[in-house]
């Protein structure tokens, strides 16, 4: 498919009889090139024949027999390949709408063929230059997308280039990636660029030359196809192997002064030479969305360079320096605070000293000044949160604070003593600053809303507080006037998270209120609370309907809506206990007075003739009123009476405490 | 609320009969006992006038050396009130410095021409200017600045002397003497062919929190770095430091003056 670039205008020319070509083999191992036109291969008609420069493999236009009017490309491989089965049948299943799209493969006369679509438009680097506006708009999108499917397939492209991009369409409105470079799968991770001429050397990231293959390598190979793009030029026109492969080495490459400042960002960014420190996807989609992104330079290698931090504690680069400051992060900050990291770096590399210089004098204390000059000399270090807990990036820090109440601790340290913030500055990450540093001013008094807010900073697919509330609904029925009743309410937080929970009752109603106006629940705190909403129908008449809701709005923006109602009734169980309560108690008294009396003689006890008031003389007015005109039957109520009237009221008692709690 | 604390202090040590040393904070220029000094930092006077601090080793013998810095700090002290007339920026102010210090290296010279016998005195200087953000620090010599950040002691100049350039600290290098050479190569004053070239540093900031030292090498000539950075990170108020300052000076033998200038900022919340 690399090779897709001269499309032959006269088809008549290759459409003689099936010949093969005898030609001698370019490399031991390498089948002839072959002259196919007019054969049928698998199910797949050969029309005519591109040019292949490459001399790795043939390239036809052919058709699909059993699809005759859609144009594809075979590719036969010269070399002898033994393909691995499933990772070419693997490959013919996935498909992205920015890559051109395999069709099928199989093995013909000993060799390797892939059949894929045929892009109409032609390639770009027939088209070449193009302008900014293209390339930011519609050329770059489409390409990085294209790119970040392979990665996520864990397939490193590897072959892009200008003479790999194509337009789909006639139209030239569709961007497609040339194949995945099944060659290089086949070629396997280990041999590299060098194998294939200069041709992919202009395209190859340094680390190629020490038998690095990761995913880098296609961004940096991006950067030089923009760079061939914008000006239509080879970069290394001219220039031998040895010395392109020593400017991806170690000169910077030359960026064409007429493109635009924003663009040469962009170019730096893919152009880095240190992998790590290159732009990938998501650079190019925050540059894309007009960000300012930072590039990370290219520290240039320290010669002789040596640090001891402790005995047998030591660095021999930059990025050592970084690393063993880091690891011990006590002496580190002692180092740092003395003054000696830029004292040494003073004679290797000025430009670092100066900026360690500035860091020490900005930062308002010794650990932010150390943290900025760990991620300055190398930024790909981890952030520690505590102890042996570290992060690589924001959502791999946001999910740590997150995982448990001593990591949520750590973090709200972190966050607060500007740690973190420091952290994502000096590492790529100053949008996340920028956006924590206008609020966080609201959270000094609140700062477990503050680091909840900070994570959705860090990990924007973070879950959101979510809260639960039981009863979710309450309708008492009917309500005695004159009590009062407390209804409990459950709140629970579902899941992960930290939020505030505001209550409010809809109507004012009065004599009915809620016991609490703000909650804070928290997976590693109170992760639940009660509220209580106490009703009071002292001041309400009897017979009327009463609605109200509760109304809890949530920080995380939870909107919740609970339903009270009831109905006011006569007290009529508790008239009934009164009257049953008083009428058991006086029999009571009675009872027993009269008893006593009967028991020791009454005309002692109540000494009449002194007419003594006693508590005795009720009774006595008792005694000569109903007893002497009623006789015993009377004697008979007041047992009744007490056997009944009490238990009536003290069940009532009850009843009515239950129905009120 | 941020609050500036200052406190200098000089003493002639157990050799010398006289002080020649010197030093001001404002317009109070003094070379005996303690001065002290604790004021509101967020007022006008130190928006619009600043303060200068100065620590001042005069040379000379006799009683040349004490004029020669008291003179120099008297012209240094003057230049507060000229500043305030206008707003100024950074590099005008410090080149505002730079003349001064230049015009009492041409007083001082003239000085020692006029005197029969003519007379080669001459002194150094370290200073800092303080204006609401701004921290300016002037050096002539070998009297040196030095600031603890956090719990640490850092030297802020380079003496302007034979011996000077490598670190003043280095890890592990804490039981050897200070060693220093006295032939400086740079000074107020001292003589007609003698060079003048102040050294300024605008790029420091001073946090709260932040506590400069400035002293005569009568101090960092007879106490080790790392004895200094122990009474200096102490919790002592300035007094008591400046105080155990010239002590361990002189308990280390006081070959010479001794001057200390301490000054922090502290930030207090405006209810205290």
């Amino acid at each position: 498919m690399s090779d897709q670039t001269h499309r032959l205008n006269d088809k008549t020319e290759n459409l003689s009889k099936t010949t093969t070509k005898k030609l001698s083999p370019e490399a031991p191992g390498v089948l002839p090139q072959i002259n196919a036109v007019g054969v049928t291969i698998g199910n797949y008609e050969l029309i005519s024949e591109f040019s292949s420069r490459g001399g790795e493999a043939d390239l036809y236009l052919c058709r699909d027999t059993r699809e005759p009017e859609k144009d594809l490309i075979i590719k036969i491989y010269r070399g002898g390949h033994t393909p691995k089965k499933d990772i070419l049948d693997e490959l013919v299943q996935v498909s992205h709408p920015d890559i051109i799209d395999l069709k099928d493969w199989g093995m013909w006369n000993g060799r390797l063929y892939e059949v894929m679509e045929f892009a109409e438009g032609g390639c770009l680097a027939d088209m070449m230059p193009f302008t900014e506006e293209l390339l930011t708009s519609r050329i770059i999108p489409e390409i990085v997308q294209a790119i970040h499917f392979c990665h996520n397939n864990g397939i490193v492209h590897r072959d892009i280039k200008p003479s790999n991009i194509f337009y789909r369409d006639s139209n030239q409105t569709d961007i497609v990636l040339g194949d995945f470079g099944i060659s290089s799968i086949l070629r396997g991770e280990a041999s590299v660029a060098m194998t294939s001429g200069s041709r992919t050397l202009a395209f190859s990231a340094p680390e190629l030359f020490h038998g690095y293959v990761g995913i880098e390598v296609d961004y940096y190979a991006l950067g030089i196809t923009l760079l061939w793009l914008i000006t239509g030029e080879d970069p290394f026109e001219g220039r031998s192997d040895q010395q392109i492969m020593f400017i991806h080495s170690t000169e910077k490459i030359e960026l064409p002064p007429a493109c635009s400042q924003r663009f040469q960002i962009l170019l730096l960014g893919l152009l880095t030479k240190e992998r790590k420190n290159r732009w990938g996807y998501n650079q190019i989609q925050r540059w894309l969305a007009g960000e300012d992104v930072p590039v990370m330079a290219d520290i240039a290698p320290t010669r002789g360079f040596f640090y001891r931090l402790a005995p047998g504690i030591e660095a021999r680069t930059i990025e050592e320096l970084g690393r063993i400051l880091y690891d011990n992060p006590d002496t580190g900050e002692e180092h740092v605070g003395r003054g000696l990291i830029e004292d040494t770096l003073k004679t290797f590399d000025q430009s670092l000293y100066m900026q360690i210089i500035k860091i020490r004098e900005r930062a308002v204390n010794n650990h932010l000044a150390y943290l900025e000059i760990i991620y300055l000399l190398d930024p790909t270090l981890p952030f520690r949160l505590e102890g042996k807990a570290e992060a690589q990036d924001p959502a791999a820090l946001a999910n740590l604070i997150d995982s448990n109440d001593a990591m949520w601790q750590a973090g709200l340290i972190r966050l607060f003593d500007h740690s973190i913030p420091t952290w994502l500055r000096t590492t790529g990450f100053d949008h996340i600053v920028k956006q924590w540093l206008q609020q966080e001013s609201n959270f000094s008094g609140h700062q477990n809303m503050g680091l909840e807010i900070f994570l959705h900073l860090l990990d924007p697919t973070l879950s959101v507080a979510q809260i639960s509330i039981n009863p979710d609904s309450m309708n008492i029925g009917k309500l005695e006037t004159n009590l009062s009743r407390t209804i409990k309410f459950n709140i629970a937080l579902k899941g992960r998270g930290f939020t505030t929970v505001q209550l409010a009752l809809h109507e004012r109603i009065d004599g009915i209120k809620c016991s609490k106006t703000s909650i804070e629940l928290h997976n590693y705190g109170t992760a639940s609370a009660e509220v209580d909403v106490d009703i009071d129908t002292g001041m309400m008449s009897s017979g009327q309907s009463y609605k109200t809701a509760l109304s809890l709005n949530t920080s995380a923006g939870q909107h919740l809506v609970i339903p009270i109602s009831f109905r006011t009734i006569f007290p009529r169980y508790q008239v009934l206990r009164q009257v049953g309560l008083w009428a058991g108690a006086s029999a009571l008294y009675f009872y027993t007075t009269r008893m006593a009396v009967t028991a020791f003689g009454h005309k002692t006890w109540l000494n009449l003739e002194n007419g003594n008031s006693s508590f005795l003389s009720i009774y006595y007015i008792w005694e000569r009123q109903v007893m002497t005109n009623f006789g015993t039957g009377a004697e008979y109520i007041l047992l009744f009476a007490v056997l009944v009237g009490l238990p009536i009221g003290l069940l009532l008692t009850k009843v009515i405490k239950i129905n009120f709690e | 609320m941020k609050k500036l604390h200052i406190c200098a202090a000089s003493h002639k040590g157990q050799l010398r009969n006289d002080n020649e040393d010197a030093f001001i904070i404002g317009n109070c220029i003094e070379r005996e006992g303690m001065v002290s000094l604790s004021c509101p930092y967020d007022t006008e006077l130190f928006k619009q006038n600043g303060i200068f601090l100065a620590v001042a080793d005069g040379m000379g013998g006799h009683q040349h050396g004490a004029l020669a810095s008291w003179k120099t700090l008297q012209i240094i002290s003057t230049l507060a009130g000229t500043l305030s007339q206008e707003v100024l920026s950074h590099p005008v102010v410090a080149e505002r410095i730079s003349k001064t210090i230049l015009d009492a290296h041409q007083h001082l010279i003239q000085f020692g021409e006029s005197h029969n016998p003519p007379s080669n005195l001459g002194t150094t200087v370290i200073g800092l200017y303080l204006r609401s953000d701004e921290v300016i620090a002037f050096q002539v010599g070998d009297s040196r600045l030095y600031r603890v950040r956090d719990k640490y002691l850092n030297l802020l100049t380079r003496d302007h002397c034979l011996s000077a350039g490598a670190p003043a600290f280095q890890a592990g290098e804490t039981e050897q003497a200070p060693v220093r050479s006295s032939v400086l190569t740079n000074s107020i004053g001292g003589g007609s062919g003698v060079r003048c070239t102040p050294e300024l540093r605008t790029d420091l900031i001073f946090h709260p929190g932040d506590l400069f030292l400035l002293c005569s090498d009568g101090l960092s000539d007879m106490v080790q770095q790392m004895q200094l950075e122990e009474i200096m990170v102490k919790p002592l108020g300035i007094e008591d430091k400046a105080k155990e300052l010239i002590e361990a000076a002189n308990l280390a033998g006081g070959n010479d003056n001794i001057t200390v200038l301490l000054v922090t900022l502290t930030e207090e919340s405006s209810e205290q």
